[in-house]
């Protein structure tokens, strides 16, 4: 029961690493490199890009990846116990 | 446009909302359907009802109106939103769902087997809610004001009429249905006219809504520290407030298993993603065509003018009927699923256990359908007599009181087994009076500038941190008062459905 706590909170940290470290790294990128917000790509200021679009699908698709691998992790738990 | 269109847009909505209603009242007859729905609802109709229930006028109004008075930092207030989902998703969804708990009391009580910890929570359950209720009723008044021209308190009266008839006729299986209905139609109405918008934009030749100057276009350009801390601030408060806002965690009551609440959440995700596309759109598109809003401060409102200013005659009418039903489904969709969480806080702990002679004491549904309209009267009486915030700040500030409270006793007690019942009060006391006495200060006094302003409306970055640390020092100075049943507790909250262990025997009320 323990080690199934401990695999999945270990999951769920570092898909919050993941997907948080770099959202939250991002401010002080623009503070400490100012020249970073001023790229443009596509015709989109780098921060708009970023904050009003890619974020989006990236929070999906790691919800999605989270949720297998949780259910995952759960169906060899099922499996060890009823082995034993 | 004319105030007829506004109307008919706004009572159209209302009658809609009624009818699934009464349709949902049918099949809804006992107590547990009235708050969760008996747990028999498919995942697409939970998900687009969770969406539904969490896009509010913050997400709806306020941020379009924030993007175009402040621009790029505001962005922030859709990531966080959506984020906060993720959050929710990886630390609390399918252990909450098994927990088979209700409410957020219910869930401490469970894991605490504390009645303390119960009704303080239960008692935070309902400041949220009313902190959270005020700016749907504000942001009521203000939409039906733009629209057809009435007083502001007409709105937030409407809406709070709405929301009382549906709650108290249906509870939440009429309700599930409704917040399914409201996303698409909110998704809808923001969606068709951004698109006729954008293409009147490239008619116009696509002019750049960059000409007001870099403050608005590049994020942190003012170079003040202060703005630094309340990004990073408003990034706590939104990442862990999701999960402790009392009309969310009840949705997921309504999934059947530990395992479906997270499939559910995973649809959430999707659905937020798209729906927070758009919001950017109106108030980039507002910094064009509608830039004097900012100054007579009405920007909250430049979602229902954008269509008028841009398109002339029919076109404009229509699509501003859209938006104003859209606006209109937020409002009642949130009012209503808050009030349906503050009603089970209010009346299963509060009305069911006064002190009345056995003969007049009030059964679950009673006393539910009393503490409904309990529910909407304070907001509503408070929506009317104070000033008026931003809408999105002073949601920003509901959030900030949900992470501060609910988000570590949340956390802790579903991943840390020796939080006890001593360090859970003592955190949620130290969190709820500092954050909420930020909140005082704030609606008292809204304009303060400096770091002491900073640090008042955006609190969480520091409130946040010292809830967990008072609830780990609390329960380490306690251990032994860590709950006689928390190894069955913590197997009911991890272990899947399909195996046979011994989960306990608590029940919810």
């Amino acid at each position: 029961m323990r080690s199934l706590l401990r695999t999945q909170l270990r999951l769920a940290l570092s898909v919050l690493l993941l997907v948080v470290g770099p959202l939250a790294a991002l401010p002080l990128v623009f503070t400490l490199a100012p020249g970073v917000r001023a790229v443009s790509v596509m015709g989109l200021p780098l921060p708009w890009l970023l904050l009003a679009v890619v974020v989006h699908p990236v929070l999906v698709l790691a919800g999605w990846t989270y949720a297998r691998r949780a259910e995952q992790t759960e169906q060899q738990f099922v499996d060890l116990i009823e082995r034993s | 446009m004319s105030p007829a269109v506004g109307w008919v847009a706004v009572a159209l909505v209302s009658v809609v909302t009624l009818a699934i209603g009464a349709f949902g009242l049918r099949i809804s007859r006992t107590t547990s359907d009235f708050y969760v729905a008996s747990r028999s609802v498919g995942p697409l109709w939970n998900a687009s009802a969770i969406g539904g229930e969490y896009l509010s006028a913050a997400s709806f109004l306020g941020v379009a109106g924030l993007v175009l008075a402040f621009g790029a930092d505001m962005l922030w207030f859709p990531v966080g939103f959506a984020t906060g989902y993720l959050v929710l998703l990886v630390l609390v969804a399918a252990p909450l769902r098994r927990s088979g708990a209700y409410t957020i009391p219910d869930f401490a009580e469970a894991r605490l087997e504390s009645p303390v910890v119960r009704r303080l929570a239960s008692g935070l359950v309902v400041v949220v809610g009313w902190l959270y209720l005020l700016p749907q009723l504000q942001g009521a008044g203000l939409t039906l004001g733009t629209v057809t021209g009435a007083p502001a308190w007409v709105g937030a009266v409407l809406v709070a009429a709405v929301v009382v008839l549906n709650v108290v006729s249906g509870g939440m299986r009429s309700i599930t249905f409704v917040q399914a209905f409201q996303y698409w139609l909110k998704l809808t109405a923001l969606l068709v006219p951004a698109v006729v918008l954008v293409l009147v934009w490239r008619r116009d030749g696509s002019p750049s809504p960059a000409t007001a100057g870099p403050g608005w276009l590049l994020p942190l350009a003012g170079g003040d520290p202060t703005d630094l801390y309340q990004t990073y601030s408003l990034m706590v408060a939104t990442f862990l407030g999701t999960m402790g806002l009392p009309h969310v965690l009840v949705r997921f009551y309504t999934n059947p298993d530990g395992r479906a609440a997270r499939r559910t959440t995973v649809i959430v995700l999707g659905l937020l993603a798209v729906f927070y596309l758009l919001p950017p759109v109106y108030g980039s598109l507002g910094r064009l065509y509608a830039p004097d809003l900012v100054a007579r401060g009405r920007a909250d409102a430049i979602v229902l003018e954008l269509p008028g200013r841009m398109l002339d005659g029919l076109g404009g009418d229509l699509l501003g009927a859209l938006v104003t039903a859209g606006a209109f489904a937020a409002f009642l969709s949130t009012s209503s699923g808050l009030t349906v969480s503050v009603a089970g806080a209010l009346s299963q702990d509060v009305l069911t256990r006064l002190p009345l002679p056995r003969e007049r004491r009030l059964g679950g549904v009673a006393a539910f359908r009393i503490a409904a309209v309990l529910a909407l009267m304070v907001p509503l009486a408070i929506a009317l007599s104070t000033q008026r915030l931003a809408v999105a700040s002073s949601v920003g500030l509901a959030f900030a009181v949900a992470a501060s409270t609910f988000c570590p006793l949340l956390v802790l007690g579903i991943w840390w087994r020796p939080l006890t019942d001593v360090g859970a009060v003592a955190g949620l006391l130290a969190g709820g009076l500092a954050s909420g006495g930020a909140v005082v200060l704030v609606i008292a006094e809204p304009d303060r500038a400096g770091w002491l302003g900073a640090l008042l409306a955006q609190p969480a970055a520091w409130t946040v941190p010292t809830a967990f640390a008072v609830m780990l020092a609390g329960s380490w100075l306690t251990p032994g008062r860590v709950a006689p049943g928390v190894d069955r507790t913590m197997v009911r909250l991890h272990a899947p459905e399909a195996l046979d262990l011994d989960r306990g025997s608590w029940q919810p009320r």
